[in-house]
C-alpha cells in the first residue's frame, strides 16, 4: 500500500489471494486458462479516431489498465500501477476482403494473439484491436488476463468506453461517476472486523457433514476432458422464473441456485450439499465501487439444507438471507472462509461451481452503435461447473471435467434443472415434495444418474483404494484373475463385484493356497472385502502388516518384471495411468509417492532417506530384481540413489530416464519469467539454460493440480509443504557418480543442441555407456495419449526381465 | 426394438420344464430401455455394481425374467411381484403354482420354469484354464474326484463343469445361496437322483436326497443343469432372439 512518487510508478499493491491462484497458474500451466480476448461486434459508424480516444481516457480513469504485476526474485508478488500507459492501439481496415476472407483473417488474429503469452511486466491490457469490416461494421478484439479482471470487469470498461465515445461524438463533457483508487478498497477492507463474518461462516457450516463431491481424491490433479452441455430457455420459460423469483421475493440468481440445489441433492440423494459460487467481491463501502474494474472477485460456499416437507417460498426465502448475508461479506476471499469454519488441512468443501452471469450489461445501443456477440469467458477448472447466462433467453451451459472412471451421466444434471424450471414454472406447488421431480424420484433417479444409489451409499464405491500392503496386494491380485476384472480396490464389495459361489469357491482355493489357511467360501459373508480379508489373514498370523506409505500398484497382473515409476517434484503419481495403459499387458506397474501426499505428516527426509523406504516396500512386491526404475524430471537424484543402493545390495538395477536433465539446478524463485518468447535468443546466449527452462516449464504441468486455477484450495497447503520437501531434498543432493545400467529415452527438440547438452549433464557424473533410444512427439506430451503409447512401447523395449 | 418371444412357439405348462436360452449380446439397444421395466429395489441392486458389464447382466436378465413370466402368467412385465426367501431366491408372489429359476455365465443366460416343483438351474463356461483337480477337492466328494481324475485330460474341464453345475443345481433348488448349511463333498450328482457320498453321513438335514438331476449344453462350450424333484416326459428348449 505504499504509494511512491517515482518514476511514474503511482502505486504498488500486494496481489490477493486470488490473484496469487491465478499467478501460480500463469506460472505453472502451459496452457494458461487465465487468458482470455474480449471481443465483440459494433455495429453502427464509428469513427476510430474517437474510439482511440475514448479507450485512452478510459485508460487513465481505470487502474488497472496501467497495471503490471512483478514477482521475479521477489519475497511476494505484486502490481504496480503505473500513472500513464501508452495504449497499444491497432486500427484495421479490412472492408476490401470478402465475407469468407474477413473470417479467415480474425480467427489468424485470434490466434496470434493467443500465441504470445501475456506479458505482465509491460503494460499488459493496453493492446486493442479495431477492426473494420464493413462501413458500418466493426471487430474489436481485446486480450485480457483474469489475474487482473474479473468476469464484471470487461463489461464495466466497454460501457465506459462507448459513454466516453458518444460524449465525444456528441461533444458533450465526459460525464462519468467518480471511481477512487485501489488504495481506498486495500484500506477499507484492512478496516474491517473480521469477527461477524467469521460467526456467520462458522455458524453456515456448524454440523457439516463430509460434503458430497463428484472428483475422487485420488483423481483430483488429473487433467480431465471438458465436455459443455447447453440448453436454451424458451423466452416464455424465462420469464415465468422471472416471475416467480418476484413471487418469491428472492432474485433470479437465488431460484436458479435453489434449484441447482435441489438438483444436486437428488443427484447425491441427500439432503445436504455445499457448492461454490462466484461472487463480485465489491460489497465495499465505497463510493462507485460497482463500477471499478479490477479483480476483486472471490469464491464462496452456498450451503443447501433440504426438508422435501417444507415450504418451497421457505426454502428459497432461507437460502435468500444465507445468499445476503454472505454478499456482505464478498470481499473475503476463500481461503479465509476455510480457515473460520475450520476445515481440516486438505479436505475440499465443495468441488462443484454455480455462476450466474449477472455481469453488468453493456448498454446494448448508444447513439446508433450497437454491441453484439461480446463473448469474454470465464474459465473454470471444477469438475463440475453450471452457469447461468440471463436474458429474454436464459442459458443454462454445464461444463463437466471428469475423468471417464468418475463420470456417471452428470450431464443429466442439465435435464434435472431443466425439469425443475419447467416444474416450478408451470405447478402450483406449496411444499417441496410437490414437485413431481420428487413424487416420481425413480423417474429422476434412472434418467439423472445410473449409479446414483451406488454414489451414496457406504462411499464403497466412491473411491477406488488400491492395495496398501503386501497381503492386500496379493488378495487383488487372486480376485482379479479370479474374477477376470479389475482393477479392484481394497474396499469393493464382492457380491458388487459380481462374484458368485463358483468364483468365491475358486477365490478361497487360491487363498489358502498362497496363504495355507483353510478358509471356506462362505467366509465372505463375514468378510465382504478384499481389506476384511486381508484382516483376517494377518490376525490369524499374529502379525501386523504394515501399510505402504510410498508404494502405489498401478497394474499389478502379470508375469514380466514390474516397472517402478517415480515421483517429480510435485509428488503426484497420477499421470503414469495412461503410461500404465499402454505398456505390455503383461507388465506390473507400481508408482511411488512421497510420503503425506493426501494427508498426515509430511516427512522431511533427505534423498537417500527416501530411496531407502522406497526400497524396502518395493522389496515386498517384487524380492528380487533386475528392478526397472523410471525417472522423469525430478526423480532423477531418486533414481540414482535407488540404483545405488541396490548395487550395494548385489540386486541388478535398470534406471530409464524419459528425457530428462540429470539435474535441474535452477529451482529459484522468478525461473518461470522466462518463457517460450525469449527462448531462442536464450538459447544462443547459453544453451543449458535455455535448455533447463525447456524442461521447467513443462515439469510444473503436471505437477500442478489444474483445479487450482480459480481457486487457492486448502489442498493447495499441504501439497505445497510436500513439494517444498521435495524440492529441499533434491537441491541437498550430493549427485554422487555411478556406474549401474543406464537408459535414456530421448525426444526430437528441433534443435541438436538440446539432445547433446542433456546427454552431456549426465556424463558429468555417470560412469559407463548410455544406451540411448530415441522416441517421437515432444517432451511434455510423452505421457499423453496418444503419444504415450509410443513412449510405452520405448520403455518396455529398455525393461529387463 | 425389443425382442419378443413368439407366442406360437411357446409350450404351454402342463407337467413339463420350459428352458429358455438367451445371448445377452443379442438383447441390444439402450440399457436404459431395459431398467425402465423393473422395480425400484431392482434398479438398486443393479447400481451396487462396481462394473458396468455386471449391472448390465443383472438388469438383461432381470428383463428376461420379467418377460418370460410375464408370458406365462399373462400379465404385465412391470407388474410382476417377487418374493424372496432369505437367500435371496425368487419366486412369484401371486401364482405358488409356477416355479421358476435364473443362471448366468459370460453372455449366456438360461431361465427355467415349471409347474412341478421348486426348481434350480444352473450355467457355466467351460474354463479350461483352471487346476481342475485342486478345485474339485474342495467341492466333490470322493467318488465324484475319482470319476474326475479318471478321465482323460481333454474332457476333463467338461466333466468337471457338467459335476459342478448339477451341484449348483441342487443348491439353488434348495434355495440356498452360498451358506449351503451342508459340506458339498458329501452330496453325490453323478447319478440321475441325487444322493449322499456317505451312509454314515447324518441324514438328519432341513432336506432328502429325493431331487432329480438333468444336464444339457445349451451352447457350445457351456454346460448347464437343473434339478427338480422329478423330470417331466418332456422339456422344451426355447431360444430368445
Amino acid at each position: 500500500m505504499t504509494v511512491i512518487k517515482n518514476k511514474g510508478i503511482s502505486a504498488i499493491y500486494p496481489l490477493t489471494d486470488m490473484q496469487q491462484a491465478m499467478l501460480y497458474h500463469h506460472m505453472t500451466n502451459e496452457e494458461d486458462e487465465g487468458f482470455l480476448v474480449t471481443e465483440c461486434r459494433l455495429k453502427g459508424e464509428l469513427s476510430h479516431h474517437l474510439f482511440e480516444k475514448a479507450w485512452c481516457i478510459v485508460a487513465k480513469r481505470h487502474e488497472v489498465l496501467r497495471n503490471t504485476v512483478h514477482w521475479e526474485n521477489l519475497e511476494k508478488p505484486f502490481t504496480v500501477v503505473m500513472a500513464e500507459v501508452k495504449l497499444d492501439f491497432i486500427f484495421l481496415d479490412w472492408q476490401n476482403q470478402s465475407r469468407d476472407e474477413q473470417e479467415k483473417l480474425l480467427r489468424e488474429s485470434k490466434n496470434e494473439i493467443r500465441s504470445k503469452p501475456i506479458n505482465f511486466q509491460k503494460n499488459p491490457l493496453s493492446k486493442v484491436m479495431l477492426i473494420k469490416v464493413d462501413e458500418a461494421e466493426h471487430y474489436m478484439l481485446w486480450p485480457s488476463h483474469h489475474l487482473l479482471l474479473d468476469g464484471w470487469s470487461g463489461q464495466i470498461i466497454l460501457t465506459d468506453v462507448l459513454n466516453i465515445y458518444n460524449s465525444l461524438k456528441q461533444g458533450s463533457a465526459i460525464s462519468l461517476p467518480p471511481l477512487l483508487s485501489f488504495k481506498s478498497y486495500f484500506s477499507w477492507i484492512q478496516n474491517q472486523d473480521p469477527s461477524e463474518a467469521m460467526h456467520f461462516w462458522k455458524e453456515t457450516f456448524a454440523h457439516q457433514q463430509e460434503p458430497r463431491l463428484f472428483s475422487t481424491a485420488k483423481t483430483r490433479s488429473i487433467v480431465k476432458p471438458t465436455r459443455v452441455f447447453r440448453k436454451t430457455l424458451s423466452s416464455q420459460s424465462s420469464k415465468e422464473l422471472n416471475k416467480k423469483a418476484k413471487e418469491f421475493r428472492i432474485t433470479t440468481s437465488t431460484l436458479m441456485q435453489g434449484l441447482w440445489g435441489i438438483a444436486l441433492c437428488l443427484y447425491f440423494d441427500s439432503k445436504d450439499v455445499v457448492f461454490g459460487t462466484t461472487v463480485s467481491g465489491r460489497s465495499v463501502d465505497i463510493k462507485n465501487m460497482h463500477l471499478m474494474a479490477g479483480m476483486f472477485m472471490n469464491m464462496q460456499p452456498i450451503k443447501i439444507s433440504m426438508d422435501p416437507g417444507s415450504h418451497l417460498k421457505d426454502y428459497f426465502t432461507s437460502l435468500q438471507q444465507q445468499r445476503l448475508k454472505a454478499n456482505l461479506y464478498d470481499y473475503l476471499s476463500l481461503e479465509e472462509i476455510n480457515n473460520f469454519i475450520d476445515r481440516p488441512n486438505g479436505r475440499l468443501l465443495f468441488d462443484s461451481l454455480f455462476i450466474f452471469e449477472n455481469y453488468p450489461e453493456v448498454e446494448k445501443e448508444q447513439n446508433g452503435i450497437k454491441v453484439i456477440d461480446l463473448k469474454s469467458g470465464l474459465t473454470t477448472t471444477y469438475p463440475i461447473t453450471f452457469a447461468v447466462v440471463p436474458g429474454n433467453q436464459m442459458e443454462l451451459i454445464l461444463t463437466t471435467k471428469l475423468d471417464y472412471n468418475e463420470s456417471s451421466n452428470e450431464s443429466k444434471l442439465l435435464e434435472g434443472i431443466v425439469q425443475l424450471v419447467e416444474e416450478i414454472t408451470t405447478h402450483e406447488i406449496d411444499y417441496l415434495n410437490d414437485l413431481p421431480i420428487f413424487s416420481n424420484r425413480k423417474l429422476f433417479t434412472n434418467r439423472l444418474n445410473v449409479s446414483l444409489s451406488k454414489k451414496s451409499e457406504r462411499g464403497s464405491n466412491l473411491d477406488h483404494i488400491p492395495p496398501r500392503n503386501k497381503v492386500e496386494l496379493e488378495l487383488v491380485e487372486i480376485l482379479e484373475k479370479t474374477a477376470g476384472k479389475g482393477p479392484i480396490g481394497v474396499r469393493d464389495n464382492f457380491f458388487e463385484l459380481g462374484i458368485n459361489s463358483f468364483s468365491a469357491i475358486r477365490l478361497f482355493n487360491a487363498i489358502n493356497k498362497k496363504f495355507n489357511t483353510k478358509h471356506l467360501p462362505t467366509t465372505i459373508l463375514e468378510y465382504p472385502t478384499v481389506e476384511a480379508i486381508s484382516e483376517l489373514l494377518s490376525n490369524g498370523e499374529g502379525q501386523k502388516t504394515t501399510q505402504w506409505k510410498n508404494l502405489v500398484p498401478i497394474s499389478i497382473k502379470g508375469s514380466k518384471k514390474p516397472l517402478f515409476c517415480l515421483h517429480g517434484a510435485g509428488g503426484h503419481v497420477f499421470y503414469y495411468n495412461d503410461l500404465a495403459r499402454n505398456l505390455a499387458p503383461e507388465r506390473p506397474v507400481y508408482a511411488l509417492q512421497p510420503s503425506g501426499l493426501f494427508s498426515g505428516k509430511v516427512e522431511n527426509r533427505s534423498v537417500e532417506q527416501m530411496a531407502e523406504s522406497y526400497l524396502s516396500e518395493i522389496k515386498d512386491v517384487s524380492p528380487h530384481g533386475p528392478y526397472n526404475l523410471l525417472a522423469y524430471c525430478f526423480s532423477t537424484a531418486l533414481g540414482i540413489e535407488m540404483s545405488l543402493k541396490l548395487k550395494e545390495m548385489s540386486e541388478e538395477v535398470n534406471l530409464i530416464i524419459l528425457d530428462s536433465l540429470v539435474e535441474q539446478h535452477s529451482l529459484k524463485k522468478g525461473r518461470f519469467a522466462m518463457r517460450f518468447g525469449g527462448f531462442i535468443k536464450r538459447l544462443l546466449k547459453n544453451p543449458l539454460s535455455a535448455i533447463k527452462i525447456y524442461f521447467l516449464n513443462r515439469i510444473e504441468m503436471f505437477v500442478t493440480p489444474a483445479w487450482q486455477l480459480m481457486v487457492a484450495s486448502p489442498e493447495k497447503k499441504q501439497l505445497v509443504r510436500v513439494k517444498q520437501q521435495l524440492i529441499y531434498a533434491y537441491k541437498n543432493y550430493h549427485w554422487p557418480s555411478f556406474d549401474t545400467p543406464l537408459k535414456i529415452i530421448l525426444t526430437d527438440k528441433g534443435n541438436k543442441l538440446f539432445n547433446e547438452e542433456l546427454i552431456n549433464s549426465w556424463k558429468s557424473i555417470y560412469q559407463g555407456e548410455i544406451e540411448i533410444l530415441n522416441t517421437e512427439g515432444e517432451h511434455r506430451y510423452l505421457l499423453e495419449e496418444p503419444i504415450v503409447k509410443i513412449t510405452a512401447e520405448k520403455i518396455d523395449q529398455s525393461c529387463r526381465e | 426394438m425389443i425382442n419378443d418371444p413368439k407366442d406360437s412357439s411357446i409350450s404351454p405348462i402342463q407337467n413339463s420344464v420350459q428352458i429358455w436360452i438367451a445371448d445377452l449380446e443379442n438383447l441390444m439397444g439402450d440399457i436404459i430401455n431395459y431398467r425402465e421395466l423393473l422395480t425400484e429395489d431392482e434398479i438398486y441392486r443393479a447400481d451396487r455394481y462396481k462394473f458396468y458389464r455386471d449391472s448390465a447382466c443383472f438388469i438383461k436378465g432381470r428383463y428376461l425374467m420379467r418377460m418370460l413370466s410375464a408370458h406365462y402368467l399373462d400379465s404385465k412385465p412391470s407388474s410382476i411381484q417377487f418374493d424372496y426367501n432369505s437367500f435371496g431366491k425368487p419366486s412369484f408372489q401371486n401364482d405358488l403354482r409356477l416355479f421358476f429359476n435364473l443362471s448366468h455365465s459370460r453372455n449366456m443366460v438360461v431361465f427355467v420354469l415349471t409347474d412341478i416343483s421348486e426348481i434350480g438351474i444352473d450355467i457355466e463356461y467351460v474354463d479350461k484354464n483352471l487346476d481342475h483337480l485342486d478345485i474339485g477337492k474342495s467341492v466333490f466328494s470322493d467318488s465324484e474326484m475319482d470319476l474326475l481324475t479318471a478321465v482323460p485330460g481333454s474332457k476333463r474341464a467338461e466333466k468337471f463343469f457338467e459335476l459342478w453345475t448339477r451341484k449348483e443345481a441342487f443348491i439353488k433348488a434348495l434355495g440356498y445361496g452360498f451358506s449351503m448349511p451342508v459340506d458339498l463333498k458329501e452330496i453325490n450328482v453323478l447319478s440321475q437322483q441325487l444322493a449322499f457320498e456317505s451312509r454314515t453321513y447324518d441324514h438328519n438335514l432341513p432336506f432328502d436326497p429325493s431331487w432329480m438331476l438333468y444336464s444339457f449344453e445349451p451352447e457350445p462350450n457351456y454346460k448347464a443343469a437343473i434339478c427338480l424333484r422329478e423330470l417331466p416326459g418332456k422339456i422344451s428348449f426355447n431360444n430368445w432372439g
